[in-house]
């Protein structure tokens, strides 16, 4: 079976970002994601160009929630872990969500974010992560994406201020990586 | 949340969210940890401010407390998220008398550095404050003052919110009558503490030239505004020459009269020292420790140190070598 893939907001906000919700699914064959992901996915599809956001329903399913008191309490403490000053008091909230019922349910799956805070405590829950951009060279190792369409994707997600893998800015550089 | 996901939540038939619960709680007014466990959060922040008279309505007011309430919110969050390191406790003195033993001699220029090592009380400094606050977590004293370059109301500033830590003054629950009488018991502390009366009383003020004076004012570490409300609250009749330097600006007497024997331009670089932005030396020791260990991202210790995330170097985990492309697509089914 293959591995389960649980996404933040940020991942499902990049494949938006290219028109790729249907890469996603391809991606995430086995799918799952947290209630407040889900919250904020929601409330992403609102903004312009980002409808097809709402697609990552029929991706993930029904979102998994806190069920216990220790599961919410958890979710408290990592995203005070997480939290940078300056930040909205909501930042982070699905990222420690999803840590919080993956560890507590010793879920075994890879949590896709480029969320560059959830990595320390994700190592330290024995969690793997991956970012936007593992997932996209991955669909180009497995034939999904040729490299100058993946190429434009870097673009894309760059010139709308979504970040990159570091230190890929030209294009001899991006075919190494790939 | 609509009412009906609401009333199946209630009624347990689906969980909250954590962000559900997080506006619930901004709703209410409540604290989320409250709402999960039925308990005060033991983080929880209760701030104490210093408050400003207002001549026209009356009252004691925070003009800035909009603004501030960002900042305060961000230094919550350094002490929240070092709370594990379980920074040793402060001792709060027992009166000013206690304070000012417990500080030791000429304690006013090194202020800041003896309240965080003779009573492990910690001190934030920081741009934009509009006022003084203070507050205690987890039996650790913290004081914030604005990073204005004003020493004079700085020192004042400290003393007074060490006079709210001595009597354990909390702001939230107060009304204004309690208050109005928390900022005078504050104030009269910080008095007692930095111009206490007997060394006032002592002082020979009829035969005092402006040089004297100049020099008096620099070691105390006040105003000369504020030597003449404490001459006048002590009931001394006010001496013609603090009569005459009480309007003017201090550093201008200073400028004129104080001789010095220190290098460069002692003036100047106090002025710099009180404009400074400063994080006390334990909490970001307890930062260090913390990301060094994987327990802690570095942002916020980047904020404190006034950097740059990435450009901030410090000892962080090796972190294990991610999933090769191949390995990721295969785990994946691709």
């Amino acid at each position: 079976m293959p591995l389960l893939v649980l996404p933040d907001n940020t991942v499902l906000v990049n494949f938006a970002n290219i028109n790729r919700m249907d890469l996603l699914k391809r991606l995430a064959k086995h799918g799952a994601w947290c209630a407040s992901v889900a919250d904020e996915c929601e409330r992403s599809a609102r903004l312009p160009g980002l409808k097809s956001m709402a697609y990552a329903y029929e991706i993930f399913g029904v979102p998994l929630s806190p069920e216990s008191r220790s599961e919410h309490i958890l979710t408290q403490a990592f995203r005070t872990r997480l939290a940078r000053p300056g930040e909205d008091k909501y930042r982070h909230l699905g990222e420690a969500e999803t840590l919080a019922i993956m560890s507590s349910r010793s879920i075994d799956g890879i949590f896709a974010t480029d969320d560059k805070s959830v990595p320390v405590i994700a190592n330290e829950l024995k969690i793997r992560v991956v970012t936007t951009f593992d997932l996209l060279r991955a669909a180009h190792r497995g034939g999904m994406v040729d490299a100058d369409t993946l190429w434009s994707y870097l673009q894309t997600l760059r010139q709308g201020g979504r970040g990159g893998p570091p230190g890929l800015f030209t294009r001899a550089a991006f075919d190494r990586w790939v | 949340m609509t009412p009906d996901a609401f009333s199946r939540a209630l009624s347990g038939q689906r969980g909250f969210s954590a962000i559900e619960l997080a506006k619930i709680a901004d709703e209410l007014g409540a604290d989320v940890h409250y709402l999960i466990t039925g308990e005060p959060d033991p983080l929880r922040l209760r701030m104490v401010a210093r408050h400003n008279y207002d001549l026209v309505t009356g009252r004691r007011v925070v003009r800035g407390a909009d603004q501030d309430r960002a900042i305060l919110d961000d230094v919550a969050l350094a002490y929240r998220q070092a709370a594990e390191s379980s920074l040793p406790a402060s001792t709060i003195p027992a009166t000013a008398l206690d304070a000012c033993t417990a500080l030791g001699e000429r304690f006013v220029r090194p202020f800041i550095n003896r309240l965080e090592d003779n009573l492990n009380l910690d001190v934030v400094r920081l741009p934009d404050l509009s006022t003084s606050y203070s507050f205690m977590l987890s039996g650790r004293g913290v004081i914030l003052v604005p990073a204005d370059g004003n020493w004079f109301y700085q020192n004042w500033c400290l003393a007074h919110e060490l006079g709210h830590l001595v009597y354990g003054h909390t702001d939230p629950e107060t009304s204004d009558g309690e208050r109005d009488q928390h900022e005078h018991v504050a104030d009269a502390f910080a008095a007692d503490l930095l111009l206490p009366g007997d060394a006032i009383r002592s002082q020979p003020w009829d035969r005092m030239t402006a040089e004297d004076l100049a020099d008096r004012v620099w070691d105390w570490g006040i105003s000369t505004k504020a030597l003449a409300t404490r001459l006048r609250a002590l009931h001394i009749s006010l001496p013609r020459l603090v009569d005459e330097w009480r309007a003017q600006p201090t550093q201008r007497l200073l400028r004129k009269y104080w001789n010095h024997a220190e290098p460069g331009d002692p003036i100047d670089q106090r002025t710099a020292e009180a404009a400074t932005r400063q994080f006390p030396l334990a909490l970001r020791q307890a930062h260090t420790t913390l990301i060094a260990e994987g327990r802690l991202p570095k942002g916020t210790l980047a904020w404190m140190l006034g950097v740059s995330e990435t450009m901030l170097e410090v000892d962080e985990p090796t972190r294990p070598e991610p999933m090769s492309a191949d390995a990721l697509a295969s785990a994946l089914g691709l």
